[in-house]
């Protein structure tokens, strides 16, 4: 049984518009196998797993699951062959409980004369949430009441309770903390326990390396190569991905913090439902790194310094005025720009043209007496495409079709554009590949050198450590640590002060 | 690449579906009535009857486009002609104003009521719809209010052409290529992002109800000079007229980046063209509705599942 082959995939093809998402990849997982599924952003990775989850239809190709071909053409149908998906944004329904997200599509098992038995559906959902060791999420509960953390323990929990064959798991780890990740590595041994497969999507290396047992690596579409065992090597790896040399560290290489004299923004004793006295100024020429757990308040503190929610007490000012900031409309006047960490609902409109998106907040600029003329908006437009280097293939191009680099770039873009000398960047690499990354890395180094003060929110030590002139650390809506940039700053360090 | 194709022909076909909508209204009932409708004199009617139609279609753009709804276009069309109406014996210019004042003024209640306190659209302006009837009622007891005889001088089909003319092309060059225009159909696509683009949503939204609220009033004064009087029912279904018109021209029902402002001028044109056909081909008043609203769920419910076709392959993993 250990060696037979459970998933043969053969020759799939899929587009997406003018992109070719899959160009005919073929490969095996063995039955009982953790395989690995690597790549930059675009590479093909989700677009495999959904077409395998009956989410996408494939356009060529065979796909069979235990030598019969798999036909899934819906979610549900996928999961009666037993295949489970684990997605890689929230895959639970905000509204309804706990139990009803687990259950979701099975309620009929609990159904007795025309009614759902809900306890009998909790118990069963208590059940479900114990057997991956998770026992502080009610199943009674609305889903809401949980972060996103809890909500991907849920999922686990839903996948996990299928018992399924295939178990496939899409970036999931990337939103999870150490110990949700603790939890997501014992479900996926687990069912590599009792002989079923699993699929596990990620952009962390080194974490792939330790739980899979071998890795596919997928370029533009293109299938490259498995590795097995010991011969998943970190660098070689990233090679195959990126397809040239990568160099070792993509952070800064100096090792001394700097930053300008004067005082751009100033955040003064503020106080909000999640913030507790708060107080901090963002020097020009400087990146200023903000740290801690998702709950920590950071991601507040973000939306508070552009505008978006205001404080109980405390103020929030930019130089050259005592006034507060009141709405984004005056951040943006003040040279504030903002990259959100829900990048597809709050950074960009999906459903709208790059170019629409990246001239959107400079309108004012672009525009006489309001009206632009198309020329100059198309200028605009393909001179910010070309400096940050987004891959399109006109700018006419939805965003919804771009990877999530690409939009990401699109973000900076529209701010760089606008002109904005103060950067708000809330996870700026949240589900980036490497390549990406760097090129963001780089760009906030240039940035820095030009003046600019750059706000790094990130929930990714080694990132704060490597791009930060200076760091602060927050627990539980206060800042408790400061620190300087320098070669003594370790992780650990910085841990043992944000737990 | 097949499904390339097959997904870039559904785009096409929906882009073109107006038009071939339009033509076959026209050529089916020219057929149909044996060149009747190509008549001068019944083109005039058709143009007539469509004109202020016209307006408030041109206006909803805007608001569509956003995501918005205003159920209060028939009753403030039906408000604004009483006051021109009453007005009109004091003096005809001023009686313009008022009109257009009175539908400014509720344009700016509706604007408020959604933008600033956030009431469901739909709701606010439906709830504004029956204040205006009701207060109709108070004021044409009688049944009618007629208009003074010198305001007829102003039934003329140069001066409605003429207006006809400068509204739309001014409403299309601000919804084509005005800021306000490009973030009426930003906050339609992604409202949220719209606001952390610094789009001033409130701001916007009560601009947009405020024209609606403009076209409107112009709208009801003309009506006035075309039926010579006002009743309490002026005006009536005409936010209906102005939805059908607008899906009949290829407006997407959600608004967004899809949205075009030829939608209101191919669709009014298809709905008067339809509405004028089959008054010639003798059809009494309940068929034309029912055949308006089956055409009017037929082509929503097409361009809507092919639209959602399209969006769904857009998005990618």
């Amino acid at each position: 049984m250990e060696h037979e082959v459970l998933l043969d995939i053969q020759h799939v093809s899929k587009s997406f518009g003018l992109t070719q998402a899959l160009k005919d990849v073929s490969f095996q997982v063995k039955q009982g196998e953790i395989r690995g599924i690597i790549g930059e952003n675009g590479s093909g990775k989700s677009t495999i797993s959904n077409i395998i989850a009956g989410i996408y239809g494939k356009d060529e190709g065979v796909i069979r699951l235990n030598g019969k071909e798999l036909r899934a053409a819906t979610a549900v149908e996928a999961e009666a062959e037993g295949i489970a998906l684990i997605v890689q944004e929230i895959g639970t329904i905000g509204d309804i409980s706990v139990a009803s997200n687990i259950f979701l599509g099975n309620e009929k098992r609990f159904v007795s004369k025309g009614f759902i038995n809900h306890r009998e559906m909790n118990r069963e959902a208590k059940k479900a949430l114990e057997m991956i060791g998770v026992s502080s999420i009610a199943p009674e509960d609305r889903t809401d009441r949980y972060n996103l953390e809890e909500r991907k323990m849920i999922e686990i929990a839903k996948a996990f309770y299928t018992h399924p064959r295939l178990m496939i798991v899409d970036e999931t780890a990337n939103a999870l903390s150490s110990h949700g990740r603790g939890i997501l590595y014992a479900a996926i041994e687990e069912v590599k326990k009792y002989g079923g497969t699993v699929l596990f999507i990620t952009h962390d290396l080194e974490e792939l390396i330790k739980i899979c047992d071998s890795v596919t690596i997928l370029r533009d579409g293109v299938y490259i190569d498995t590795c097995y065992g010991s011969d998943m090597r970190i660098n070689e790896l990233k090679v195959k991905m990126v397809g040239r040399e990568m160099s070792d560290h993509y952070y800064r290489s100096d090792v001394e913090g700097s930053m300008g004299e004067q005082v751009v923004m100033r955040v003064e004793n503020v106080f909000t439902s999640m913030l507790k006295n708060v107080s901090l100024e963002l020097h020009e020429g400087e990146i200023l790194g903000l740290g801690g757990l998702s709950d920590c308040g950071m991601h507040e503190l973000g939306r508070l310094m552009f505008g978006l929610d205001q404080p109980y007490a405390g103020k929030v000012t930019c130089t050259g005025t005592d006034q507060g900031l009141k709405s984004p409309v005056q951040a943006i006047k003040r040279g504030i720009g903002y990259v959100s960490k829900n990048r597809d609902t709050e950074a960009v409109i999906l459903q709208d043209s790059v170019k629409n998106n990246v001239c959107l907040c400079s309108l004012d600029k672009i525009s006489k007496l309001g009206f632009a003329s198309p020329v100059q908006e198309n200028r605009f437009a393909d001179q910010w495409i070309q400096k940050l280097k987004v891959k399109v293939n006109n700018r006419g191009e939805y965003v919804a079709s771009l990877s999530g680099g690409n939009k990401q770039k699109v973000v900076l873009a529209k701010w760089l554009g606008r002109g904005s000398r103060i950067l708000i960047f809330d996870c700026p690499t949240r589900g980036i590949d490497i390549g990406v990354k760097e090129a963001i890395y780089h760009l906030m180094e240039e940035l820095k050198e030009q003046g600019h003060a750059i706000l790094l929110i990130s929930e990714e030590l080694p990132e704060l450590i490597g791009m930060s002139d200076r760091i602060l650390i927050m627990k539980d809506g206060k800042i408790v640590c400061e620190t300087m940039r320098g070669p003594e700053i370790t992780e650990s360090l910085l841990i043992k002060e944000m737990i | 690449m097949k499904s390339n194709n097959k997904k870039k022909g559904m785009e096409l076909f929906i882009n073109i579906f107006p038009f071939i909508s339009l033509i076959v209204v026209f050529v089916g009932f020219a057929l149909l009535s044996g060149g009747r409708t190509l008549d001068i004199t019944n083109c005039r009617k058709i143009f007539e009857q469509s004109f202020t139609l016209l307006l408030v279609a041109g206006a909803a753009v805007f608001l569509l486009s956003q995501n918005c709804l205003d159920m209060s276009v028939g009753a403030v069309i039906g408000m604004t002609g009483v006051v021109a109406a009453l007005v009109s014996k004091i003096n005809i210019p001023l009686a313009f104003a008022a009109a257009l004042g009175v539908g400014v003024l509720i344009g700016l209640i509706n604007g408020i009521l959604h933008g600033v306190l956030g009431i469901n659209a739909m709701i606010a302006t439906l709830a504004m719809s029956f204040i205006l009837r009701g207060l109709l009622l108070i004021v044409c007891k009688s049944g009618t209010v007629g208009i003074a005889v010198k305001m007829y001088d102003l039934d003329q089909v140069g001066l409605k052409m003429a207006v006809c003319v400068v509204f739309l092309v001014g409403a299309w060059l601000f919804f084509q290529f005005h800021s306000y225009g490009k973030q009426c159909r930003a906050v339609g696509a992604g409202e949220t992002a719209a606001v952390q683009s610094g789009i001033h949503i409130a701001f916007i939204k009560i601009i947009s109800y405020v024209f609606m609220g403009a076209a409107a009033g112009i709208a009801g004064f003309f009506t006035v000079i075309r039926t010579g009087a006002a009743m309490y029912n002026t005006g009536n279904m005409a936010e209906f007229d102005i939805l059908i018109a607008l899906i009949l021209g290829g407006m997407p029902i959600n608004g967004g980046a899809d949205s075009k402002f030829r939608s209101a001028v191919i669709g009014v044109l298809i709905l008067g063209i339809l509405n004028n056909g089959m008054v010639l081909l003798g059809l009494d008043t309940y068929p034309q509705l029912i055949t308006k609203g089956i055409i009017f769920i037929l082509v929503l419910a097409m361009t809507f599942t092919i639209r959602n076709k399209i969006n769904r392959d857009k998005k990618m993993a």
